[in-house]
C-alpha cells in the first residue's frame, strides 16, 4: 500500500513517514500543490495525508481534484491542520476529506488513526478485487452458457421440424438449464419423441445431451424397440454423467393409428384431453442416468388416443414457473391453461401459441428460472 | 448456518437443512456428511424446514447415497407437499427411505 504525505513542515513529514514505514506502507513526500498533484497521478496512492495549508495552491482544491481523479478507486484523505476553527474543519470534510487530525500531534495518535484507515482501505481493496473476480466469472459463465447452447442446438440439427400434428416450444431461462427435445418420424410414419430435462447448468448439461442425441438418432435409423433405446440412453448417461447429475424424461413411440408407448422417469404427469375430459399419464421411473444397467427398469406403458384428443407434455419449468408474487403456476393451473387453450382454438398450432402466451402472461415481469419445454401432439389425419 | 448435524444415537445421525435446498448448498451439504461416512449406518435428512428443493438437490442426495455406501440407510424426513411430490415423481422412494 502507498501513502502520499503533502506537508511543508519537515517534522510532520518525518512522523507520518515513520508511522507509514512501521506499518509496511511505502510513503512518498510532496511539499507543494503541483508536486502533490503530479505525485498523486503518477503513484496512485492508497492513502493521502495533507495539511490544510500548502504552498502553491489550495489544499481543499487539491483534495477535490484527488477525489475526482480517484473516481471509483477508494482513497481516504486525512487532513492535518493547525487551524481548528469550525470553518476550516468544515472545508476539510466538504472537499472530500475523510478524517481530520489537529496539529500538533504525536506519532501515537497518528498511528492509531492511520491503522483504522489502512484497515478500511484494505477491506475496500479486497471488496473491489472480489467484485472484479465476480464480474469476470459471470462473463465467463455467460460465454460458456452460450457455447453450451450452440453445442446443444447443433446436436439437435437432425430434429424434425414442427408439423401440424407435433409441435415443440422451448422457453429458455436466462440461466441456461438444459432441456432437450428430440423428434423423429420414421419412414413407416411412426414417431419417436424424447423430452428431457437435465440437472445441472450450462456446459455440464449439454455434455449429457450429446450422447443422448446420438443414441436417439442412431436408434431411429435402426428401428430399435423403445425399451432398447431407453436402456441405452440410461446406460450412456450412467457412464458419462457424475453421480449428482441425471436426466428426467419421456421417451414416446407413437404409431399413426394412435398407439402411444412410453417410458417416463422423473417428469411431471403428461396430459391427454379432448376438451371435456382430461386424462393423465405418469412417469413411473427413476430418472435416466441414476441406476446402473442391471438396476434399470425398462418397463413401458401405453395408451391410445383418438382424433379428438391432444397430448401435452411439459418439463417442470412450466408448473414451477413463478409469477410476480413468487407463486408457482402449479400442476392444476397448467392443466387448466392447456385445456382452455385447446377449447378456444380449432387448430392445434393456434392452441399451442395461445398456451405459450398464457404461460408467458402468468410469469409477467418475473424472471424465468428454469427452461420450459412444451410438446403437443395430435393424431394425424389422412385426407 | 443452514445445515446442522445432530447425533441421535450411536448408529444414527440427523442432518437438518433450513431454507432452500438447491445448488447453493452443493459444497456445504457434502461437507456435512463426508466426515460421518463409516461412523453411522442411518443418515436422517430432516427436510421439515426446507421450503423448496430443486433437481440439483436431488443430485446431491444421489451423490450422498453413493458416498455412504450400500450398507447405510438414508431417510428423508418431514418433506412438505411440494417436496414430497418431487420425490414421488423422481421415484426416490426406490432409492431412499421416505418418512
Amino acid at each position: 500500500m502507498k501513502l502520499l504525505i503533502i506537508d511543508s513542515q519537515a517534522i510532520y513529514q518525518e512522523i507520518v513517514t515513520w508511522c507509514a514505514d512501521s506499518k509496511g506502507l511505502t510513503s512518498y513526500v510532496a511539499s507543494d500543490f503541483n508536486a502533490a498533484w503530479e505525485a498523486f497521478k503518477e503513484l496512485e496512492p492508497n492513502i493521502v495525508v495533507v495539511d490544510s495549508i500548502i504552498d502553491g495552491g489550495s489544499a481543499f482544491e487539491l483534495v477535490r481534484k484527488i477525489k475526482k481523479e480517484s473516481g471509483d478507486r477508494f482513497c481516504p484523505v486525512i487532513f492535518l491542520s493547525s487551524n481548528l476553527d469550525d470553518f476550516t474543519m468544515n472545508n476539510c470534510f466538504r472537499c472530500g476529506g475523510d478524517d481530520f487530525i489537529p496539529k500538533p500531534f504525536n506519532e501515537v495518535l497518528f498511528n492509531t488513526r492511520l491503522s483504522t484507515h489502512v484497515k478500511h482501505a484494505s477491506v475496500v481493496q479486497e471488496l473491489y478485487r472480489k467484485n472484479r473476480d465476480l464480474t469476470f466469472y459471470h462473463k465467463k459463465t455467460e460465454v460458456e452458457h452460450s457455447m453450451a447452447k450452440q453445442v446443444l442446438s447443433h446436436a439437435q440439427r437432425h430434429n424434425d421440424s414442427d408439423d401440424k400434428f407435433l409441435q415443440v416450444t422451448r422457453l429458455s431461462a436466462t440461466s441456461f438449464n438444459g432441456d432437450i427435445a428430440l423428434v423423429k418420424k420414421r419412414l413407416d410414419g411412426c414417431r419417436l419423441v424424447f423430452v428431457g430435462d437435465f440437472t445441472g447448468h450450462g456446459l455440464a448439461a449439454s455434455i449429457g445431451a450429446l450422447p443422448v442425441t446420438q443414441v436417439f438418432f442412431d436408434s431411429v435409423e435402426q428401428q430399435l424397440p423403445l425399451q432398447t433405446i431407453v436402456s441405452e440412453i440410461n446406460r450412456v448417461l450412467y457412464e458419462v454423467l457424475p453421480v449428482h447429475m441425471f436426466c428426467a424424461g419421456y421417451l414416446l413411440f407413437i404409431t399413426p393409428s394412435g398407439e402411444v408407448t412410453y417410458w417416463g422417469g422423473g417428469m411431471p404427469d403428461g396430459l391427454i384431453t379432448n376438451g371435456t375430459k382430461t386424462d393423465r399419464f405418469s412417469s413411473n421411473h427413476v430418472p435416466l442416468g441414476v441406476l446402473s444397467d442391471t438396476e434399470f427398469d425398462d418397463s413401458v406403458d401405453s395408451f391410445y388416443i383418438d382424433h379428438s384428443q391432444t397430448v401435452f407434455i411439459a418439463t417442470d419449468g412450466a408448473n414451477e414457473l413463478q409469477n410476480e408474487q413468487d407463486v408457482m403456476l402449479g400442476d392444476e393451473n397448467l392443466e387448466r391453461l392447456f385445456v382452455d387453450s385447446f377449447n378456444e382454438c380449432k387448430l392445434m398450432s393456434d392452441a399451442h401459441s395461445l398456451l405459450v402466451d398464457k404461460i408467458i402472461n402468468y410469469k409477467g415481469l418475473k424472471t424465468q428460472k428454469d427452461d420450459i419445454t412444451l410438446l403437443l401432439y395430435r393424431r394425424e389425419t389422412f385426407s | 448456518m443452514s445445515i446442522s448435524i445432530k447425533v441421535e444415537d450411536e448408529s444414527s445421525v440427523a442432518i437438518h437443512i433450513q431454507g432452500n435446498f438447491d445448488f447453493s448448498l452443493f459444497s456445504d451439504f457434502r461437507e456435512s456428511y463426508i466426515n460421518l461416512v463409516g461412523k453411522y449406518s442411518i443418515f436422517k435428512i430432516d427436510l421439515s424446514h426446507v421450503e423448496y428443493l430443486d433437481s440439483a438437490a436431488l443430485g446431491m442426495l444421489l451423490s450422498m447415497r453413493s458416498s455412504v455406501g450400500d450398507g447405510c440407510t438414508i431417510k428423508l424426513c418431514g418433506a412438505n407437499d411440494f417436496i414430497s411430490n418431487i420425490l414421488k415423481i423422481s421415484r426416490f422412494d426406490k432409492l431412499f427411505v421416505i418418512e
